[in-house]
């Protein structure tokens, strides 16, 4: 694929992307930026190749999600991702408290805070599944798992996620 | 309260996602910045690169030039520690040499060298 048509594909798929980024980057929207700009150029430096074994938009989710675990690797920068992730998701976006105020996204919040208690594999493969309405298959492909191993991470995760926005609703 | 179903979780991921479509960062501005802090990364290990270079090319230099200077102090410079621990062979006597100095020790004494019987028997004569 040419680097002009590999671009029109990003441009595409830039919203998805974005969302995509969030997750990996336990909801920085800094973070997620950053992580976004060095995937991109990653691509159109040639650096990560299109080989056409997937669709681009699985290929290009894998490809931010390496770049993620590199940058969450690389440490300090978002430590809390594991450390306390209910704090970061709070932190991490500023906008929360407005959006709360002003669009009534309170159901958002709950999401958020029960996804952020869930494991990062768990949070992923929702999230691919549910957000970006993926199969489970191709959702092993962008986290690099085997199909059996994203079909339990996912199976617990919904359980977990049910029974913490259950329990969120109760209250 | 029941857990919720898929259709409540893709409802409630909707949202969710509706919700960050309001926050997407544009992608050309975003790209432009990606590049330019690609730019900025190159210029700055194009930088380093080249002090590191000069810094090895002054130091490959500088040892050089250290090399080829002769020392002025170099002839007139003390024999090193093993040459000086060595005595001259003319102030050189045996360990054992002590046991040698017993009483009586210069009537058998050879006479010194280039000298003569006569030298004694001139002296008395000489003495007043």
């Amino acid at each position: 694929m040419e680097r002009g048509e590999l671009e029109r594909e990003m441009e595409g798929l830039h919203a998805e992307s974005w969302g995509w980024a969030l997750v990996c980057c336990a909801r920085r929207a800094g973070v997620a930026e950053d992580v976004l700009q060095s995937a991109y150029l990653r691509v159109l430096s040639g650096r990560a190749r299109f080989n056409g074994g997937s669709t681009v938009r699985t290929w290009l989710f894998g490809v931010i999600r390496l770049v993620a675990l590199e940058e969450t690797r690389r440490g300090a920068r978002w430590q809390a991702r594991t450390a306390s992730v209910l704090e970061a998701s709070e932190i991490a976006d500023p906008a929360s408290s407005a959006d709360l105020a002003v669009l009534g996204a309170e159901k958002d919040a709950v999401l958020k805070q029960a996804l952020a208690t869930l494991s990062p594999r768990q949070r992923e493969v929702l999230q691919l599944v549910f957000y970006h309405d993926m199969t489970i298959e191709e959702a092993a492909s962008v986290m690099h798992v085997s199909i059996g191993s994203a079909r339990t991470h996912y199976t617990r995760g919904k359980e977990a996620l049910g029974k913490r926005l259950a329990g969120e609703d109760r209250t | 309260m029941m857990q919720p179903d898929d259709d409540d979780l893709r409802a409630r991921f909707a949202r969710l996602k509706a919700n960050d479509r309001r926050r997407v960062p544009e992608f050309h501005s975003l790209l432009a910045t990606a590049r330019a802090r690609a730019r900025a990364v190159r210029r700055a290990r194009t930088v380093a690169t080249a002090w590191g270079m000069a810094a090895a090319v002054m130091l490959v230099a500088l040892s050089l030039v250290a090399k080829r200077t002769p020392d002025p102090g170099r002839s007139s410079r003390a024999p090193d520690a093993r040459t000086a621990a060595v005595p001259a062979i003319t102030v050189w006597s045996s360990p054992t040499a002590s046991l040698l100095t017993t009483a009586g020790n210069e009537i058998t004494r050879p006479p010194d060298i280039l000298s003569s019987i006569l030298d004694v028997a001139a002296f008395p004569a000489a003495q007043p």
